[in-house]
């Protein structure tokens, strides 16, 4: 079983750290979820293990093999898979189109149609859309674009950043349902969230980023409970 | 699976479509010779030459979204490679054509490799200095180019013993379409490739066409290389046709120009370039100083009062009026002109 060894990560944007040493292990059969307030670093540390950012030391490795200074596609042939925060569409192109570019770097035809009908399985509403411009579809619509979009590229572990950003709560729930879905078909899962409960609610794991350093990290069921994190992300105490 | 429609798109049976559009172009272009009036042919020629350029434009403005100001340069560097090629080391034509564009490409990836990560200002700015840069070079480096003089006699092409001339322009002009459809059949096999959606990608949106696993260095760099072997090209013909070469040949307006034809046809639609660069062409000759006076004569206009580069100003309005009436160009890209109508739709 694959997992994802991050250790002792910094990264910076020009001269300013915002990765302070991060530690943590992501196991792709587990569904992990990574919360922290806004600015923290999930976006970043996101960037950094799926090679947009090059600026990074430290330790990353998955199956064994090093990840650091490896550029976006070989991160990606490798089978992790980015789904970046804000949606990112292509805006003018169809949602077909959107989907196939998910699969740029495969070359099995008939995977690639099968990979394609899973997506429209899991999203129906994107099968009765597809030759429609993506940037006419509603944010929801996006956003499961987004999503399939990342399946196409059939990872191993596919990390979301905020894919429930700007959606109304039914359809976060559905997101997220669709989301479990996935990883028990054997997709492993880092969710990046604000959502902090109901992220941490379908998570196996959880941790929790502070100001560019991992400030907790668990069972998920754990951190629900935890008097910290509910002060501090569930508007408990 | 559904591609861009190109006039040669895959339909979706996945068979090659014959492109008849395009067929019907050049068989059209084909019969101008028939009216044997060099005046004509020699307009057409131009329209053809341009065409190829803002084709070879198309790939990193249109294709990949990046603005570049220095297109030119590559145009003057395959030019006066041909020239040196031919002249000083006599090489036939046929030779020196593609060594010029090849030479072109070379260039294209070593300016593109180190400046391609740049954002798109600081890229249109380093094209730009490029371009000028080639300008200098071809000012100064008299024991090649032979300086500020410009380039004289350079080698006319010569097919089964039969030399070109400029002034029975029928073989240039038959050159010139032959270039040309090579570079329409090219343009469009990249349009639907593997290559093409990767550049539509990055034009859309890089972070997401990275995500995708797609190079983004790679595809561009690529992208200027065979951007710049087509300028290069052009360059070459336009060295044996015009016979000399001169550096304000290769100034800046000339990538102004360029980048207009673009514009003006509607960027990434290559119908929509050549349409462009056939307008253009056309418009320049009707301004042209001499054209406009002898047209202007009998309404008692005299000579001395027409600007003589009135047609910079034409230009100009044209092109606030089009961004005004038709953003996405006269012959738009399909999915642009959807964006632009949805747009307008939604404007208050
Ligand atoms: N491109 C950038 N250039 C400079 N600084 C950046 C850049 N992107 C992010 N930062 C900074 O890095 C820090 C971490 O940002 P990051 O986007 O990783 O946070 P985040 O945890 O994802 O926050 P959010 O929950 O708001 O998305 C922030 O202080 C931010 O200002
Ligand atoms: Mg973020």
């Amino acid at each position: 079983m694959s997992v994802l060894r991050v250790e002792s990560l910094k990264a910076s944007y020009g001269h300013i750290e915002v990765l302070h040493g991060v530690t943590l292990e992501v196991r792709a059969d587990e569904l992990t979820c990574l919360i922290g307030a806004n600015g923290a670093g999930k976006s970043t540390l996101l960037k950094a293990v799926t090679g947009l950012l090059r600026h990074v030391s430290g330790e990353m490795s998955w199956d064994g093999e090093t990840l650091v200074g490896r550029p976006a596609p070989s991160i990606v042939s490798r089978g992790i898979v980015h789904v970046p925060e804000g949606r990112r569409i292509f805006p003018r192109m169809t949602v077909e189109e959107n989907l196939r570019l998910g699969a740029f770097l495969r070359r099995d035809r008939a995977g690639i149609a099968q990979d394609l009908e899973r997506a429209f399985a899991l999203f129906p509403r994107l099968r009765e859309r597809f030759g429609q411009v993506a940037s006419t579809l509603s944010g929801g619509e996006q956003q499961m674009v987004a999503i399939a979009r990342g399946l196409m590229a059939r990872p191993r572990l596919l990390l979301l950043d905020e894919p429930s950003l700007g959606l109304a709560p039914l359809l976060v729930q559905e997101i997220f349902r669709k989301l479990q879905e996935v990883h028990r078909e054997g997709v492993g899962i880092l969710l990046v969230e604000q959502n902090a409960f109901a992220a941490l609610s379908i998570a196996n794991r959880g941790y929790v980023m502070e100001t560019g350093k991992l400030a907790l990290g668990g069972p998920a069921s754990e951190l629900l409970h935890d008097p910290r994190v509910q002060a501090a992300y569930l508007g408990g105490g | 699976m559904t591609q861009r429609k190109g006039k040669a798109a895959r339909s979706s049976s996945g068979a090659w479509r014959a492109p008849w559009g395009w067929l019907a172009f050049v068989a059209a272009a084909a019969c101008l010779p028939l009216t044997g009036n060099s005046y004509l042919m020699g307009v057409g020629i131009y329209a053809l030459l341009f065409s190829i350029l803002a084709m070879g434009l198309n790939i990193m403005t249109g294709f990949c979204g990046l603005l570049d100001l220095g297109y030119v340069g590559f145009y003057g560097i395959g030019a006066y490679a041909a020239a040196v090629f031919m002249n000083t080391h006599e090489l036939s034509f046929w030779v020196a054509l593609p060594l010029a564009a090849a030479l072109g490409a070379l260039w294209g990836t070593m300016l593109g490799a180190p400046t391609l990560r740049l954002t798109g200002d600081y890229f249109a700015i380093v094209t730009f200095g490029f371009s000028e840069l080639v300008i200098l070079i071809t000012r100064n480096w008299t024991s090649v180019t032979k300086g500020a003089r410009g380039f004289p006699d350079i080698h006319k092409p010569v097919l089964f013993g039969y030399e070109f001339v400029r002034f029975n322009p029928t073989a240039f002009y038959f050159l010139a379409l032959a270039l040309f459809s090579l570079t329409v059949f090219v343009m469009l096999r990249l349009e639907s490739s593997r290559l093409g959606r990767a550049w539509f990608a990055i034009r859309e949106d890089e972070i997401a066409a990275e995500a995708c696993g797609i190079n983004l260095r790679g595809y561009k760099t690529l992208g200027f290389a065979i951007a710049a072997a087509f300028g290069a090209m052009g360059g070459a013909f336009y060295a044996s046709f015009s016979g000399t070469l001169h550096w304000s040949a290769f100034t800046f307006s000339e990538s102004v120009l360029i980048l207009c034809m673009v514009v003006m046809g509607g960027l990434g639609s290559i119908p929509g370039v050549v349409l462009g660069s056939c307008l253009l062409v056309m418009m320049q000759e009707g301004l042209r100083p001499q054209n406009l006076a002898a047209a202007l004569a009998p309404l008692g206009v005299p000579a001395s009062s027409i600007p003589g580069e009135l047609r910079w100003i034409v230009y100009g309005a044209l092109l606030i009026l089009m961004m005004r009436w038709r953003p996405a160009g006269l012959w738009p890209q399909k999915n642009v002109a959807a964006e632009f109508a949805e747009e307008a739709d939604s404007a208050p």
